[in-house]
């Protein structure tokens, strides 16, 4: 009997206690309300209206009002002619820009940390900063200029060492070469800087008995600097996964002309132009659902995988 | 002295010079597009067609200035920019840094929650439809807050400026405070802000960029010409290609390509002298976190456990559960609904007024068969 009561006192007392705690914080709680609601309004709510990619969006009937078409518009999708194609550019976009935009911040950090000049450094650091500032529209608007048939630069220097000059934007098979090499361009600098900062929290200890012991600076990068900076590697992978089939919407949109459709037509630019331009809300939420998930797999499973396999994870 | 001697043999002699030849490499790689675009502004536009302009300038002129200023939806288009980054970046640096530092205090019930649901959205969203029905439910299409609210938080600089807060505000700080009486809200405003003044201006600058730069919310949400803002007139110059009404007066093919081409070199240029006029804060600042030891931690700990507590196995699962909860329903839904082997038959009367020819009708019944993949009959 008393066994019970005192329980009962005790999670009362507990339930006092965590009111207490919340109002004790009540200023705290006021801070948080733009971030709860603009969390749920703008970044939970449109969750919840991903049930139209089941339906049939009609404007007028509101997004529960439409009627259900079950698995109608994956299918769709998915029989389309055009799928392979998107399926395909998508891809190789994005995995011709992991596999050679992720390494080179890495070695570029790598080699800014062992440069033996202070000042020089500085100098590499700030120009290759920069480009990241460039807004996507300018960068592409650098490209067309640059590649421009008549009057770019470099079909002029194609001219002068004897070729014949290209025109880059309208044939398919240079977007996704263009692609890449403009986003290494303005990106890889900037990228650097969390691997920097890694590298400036390895400790110093570790080079200088390394030094004693006659290690060279190239068996010191691969011995110490790598391992040092593994964790943040990793991590970069992880949410870089995320990414695969989430191109840059932006750029791709920008440096499609109509005659290098053929691969530069990914996933998210289809879906721009079906929802928006052709109001086919129920596909193309369909599609993006699909595009979401395949990237919520991508990142959890690369997470498990380098959880087993470095020890180290985001998640 | 004695070190300096040990630590360069001649393995490190090479690869000192490779390493200064292939950052050289670089760093010409990165200047000259940019250096290229400067000069190829001020020189005569006729000798930058002809692909002399290398090195040096060429016949400078002040030509593209002239012509640029006269270009009105250009200057509407920075005014409106000017504005949208402004009114934009103080709603996103009082959300940002007022729920992080909330949302820092281990003492708040249901901040890993809180923490956990933030940092979901950044590996799932509802997509750019159901974002765009939200925008204009809410009545903000078409007007500036359309740019501004879905934007207002980044989950990124969020978790970037929690940690900061989390590393650099000691709790003993919080506890003498306390101590003396002082509320949470005092505490944030005499003591935590004063003390974040580098986080304050890292998320004035990120946003302030982002807001600058971003183009897509302004295509999608905005309808009228007279609200777009700088990067969307950009786009109708640099790439769309819509300077009719400028060079109409050029008469050959050239020359009109030579004109339209010293316009795009000068807007690029003046599109991104207000990020010239930042740049040399941003590389303070970076220089400043990057020798304060502190502030490399925070860089690193917030891509290093974004979520913290719990074990990593217990996270995962908490995290694929969310996914499910969110998807489950509508497949639930989806599968209770009639599959294609239902036939479900409709009748509807449908009158039409003649138009020319019955053929020309059986083909709209025949296109919206074949799109719709229903089976119509006729009576």
């Amino acid at each position: 009997m008393t066994d019970i009561m005192s329980r009962k006192s005790v999670s009362r007392k507990k339930g006092y206690r965590m009111l207490h705690r919340m109002t004790a914080h009540w200023q705290l709680y006021i801070f948080l309300i733009p971030t709860i609601i603009y969390f749920a309004l703008f970044r939970y709510y449109p969750m919840y209206g991903i049930q139209i990619a089941f339906r049939n969006y009609k404007a007028i009937k509101g997004i529960s009002g439409s009627t259900w078409v079950g698995l109608d518009n994956f299918r769709y999708f998915f029989a389309a002619a055009d799928f392979p194609q998107l399926m395909m550019n998508t891809l190789s976009v994005s995995i011709g820009t992991l596999v050679l935009s992720f390494p080179l911040p890495i070695i570029l950090a790598l080699l800014l940390n062992q440069l033996p000049s202070q000042k020089y450094k500085k100098l590499v650091q700030t120009t290759t900063y920069a480009p990241h500032f460039i807004s996507t529209v300018v960068m592409v608007g650098m490209i067309f200029l640059f590649l421009s048939p008549s009057s770019g630069i470099i079909n002029k220097l194609i001219a002068r060492l004897g070729g014949t000059p290209r025109h880059f934007m309208a044939e398919p098979k240079w977007f996704v070469p263009v692609y890449v090499l403009s986003e290494i361009w303005q990106s890889t600098g900037w990228g650097s800087i969390l691997y920097l900062a890694a590298l400036a929290g390895i400790s110093p200890e570790l080079h200088e008995s390394a030094l004693v012991d006659g290690a060279s600076k190239f068996q010191r990068i691969l011995h110490i600097d790598i391992p040092g900076i593994m964790p943040t590697i990793v991590v970069m992978l992880i949410l870089n996964a995320g990414k695969i089939m989430n191109v840059g919407f932006e750029k791709a949109y920008l440096m499609q002309t109509s005659l290098n459709i053929s691969t530069s037509e990914i996933i998210p630019t289809y879906v721009y132009k079906r929802g928006m331009l052709k109001s086919q809300f129920s596909l193309t939420t369909a599609v993006g659902l699909f595009e979401s998930v395949i990237n919520l797999v991508l990142i959890l499973s690369v997470n498990w995988l380098s959880r087993r396999v470095t020890e180290s994870s985001l998640f | 002295m004695r070190k300096k001697h040990i630590a360069r043999t001649r393995a490190d002699v090479i690869f000192d010079s490779v390493n200064y030849l292939i950052l050289t490499l670089c760093l010409l790689g990165v200047a000259y597009p940019l250096y290229f675009i400067v000069i190829a502004f001020i020189s005569e536009p006729a000798a930058v067609y002809a692909g002399k302009v290398v090195w040096l300038p060429i016949h400078p002129t002040m030509e593209g200035y002239k012509r640029i200023f006269s270009y009105a939806s250009l200057l509407s288009g920075f005014r409106n920019s000017l504005l949208y980054t402004l009114v934009g970046t103080v709603i996103n640096v009082i959300c940002t840094i007022s729920g992080a530092y909330a949302l820092s205090r281990k003492d708040l019930m249901g901040h890993n929650v809180l923490m956990m649901l933030i940092t979901f959205t950044m590996i799932f969203s509802g997509g750019m439809i159901p974002n765009y029905l939200l925008v204009r439910f809410l009545g903000l299409y078409n007007t500036m807050w359309a740019l501004i609210l879905p934007g207002a938080i980044s989950s990124w600089n969020f978790i970037v400026a929690r940690t900061f807060f989390q590393q650099t505000i000691p709790d003993e700080l919080l506890e003498a405070a306390v101590l003396d009486g002082c509320s949470d809200a005092r505490f944030f405003f005499s003591i935590v802000l004063p003390l974040s003044s580098s986080i304050l201006a890292v998320m004035f600058l990120f946003y302030a960029v982002t807001h600058w730069n971003s183009y897509f919310n302004a295509l999608i949400y905005l309808s009228s010409q007279s609200k777009y803002p700088l990067q969307l007139v950009l786009r109708n110059i640099l790439i769309v290609n819509t300077l009719d009404d400028m060079v109409n007066d050029v008469a050959t093919q050239a020359a009109q390509q030579q004109l339209g081409d010293l316009i795009k070199y000068g807007v690029i240029i003046i599109s991104s002298l207000p990020l010239l006029i930042l740049y040399p804060f941003f590389t303070e600042i970076l220089r400043q976190r990057r020798h304060d030891r502190r502030h490399q931690r925070v860089m690193q700990r917030s891509t290093r456990s974004i979520i913290k507590g719990g074990n990593p196995m217990k996270r995962s699962v908490l995290c694929f559960l969310l996914a499910l909860a969110l998807l489950v329903p509508n497949l639930v839904l989806a599968a209770n609904f009639p599959s294609e082997d239902d036939n479900v038959t409709y009748k509807v009367q449908i009158r039409m007024r003649p138009m020319n020819g019955d053929a020309d009708q059986m083909g709209i019944f025949q296109l919206l068969e074949e799109r719709t993949h229903v089976h119509i009959d006729f009576e």
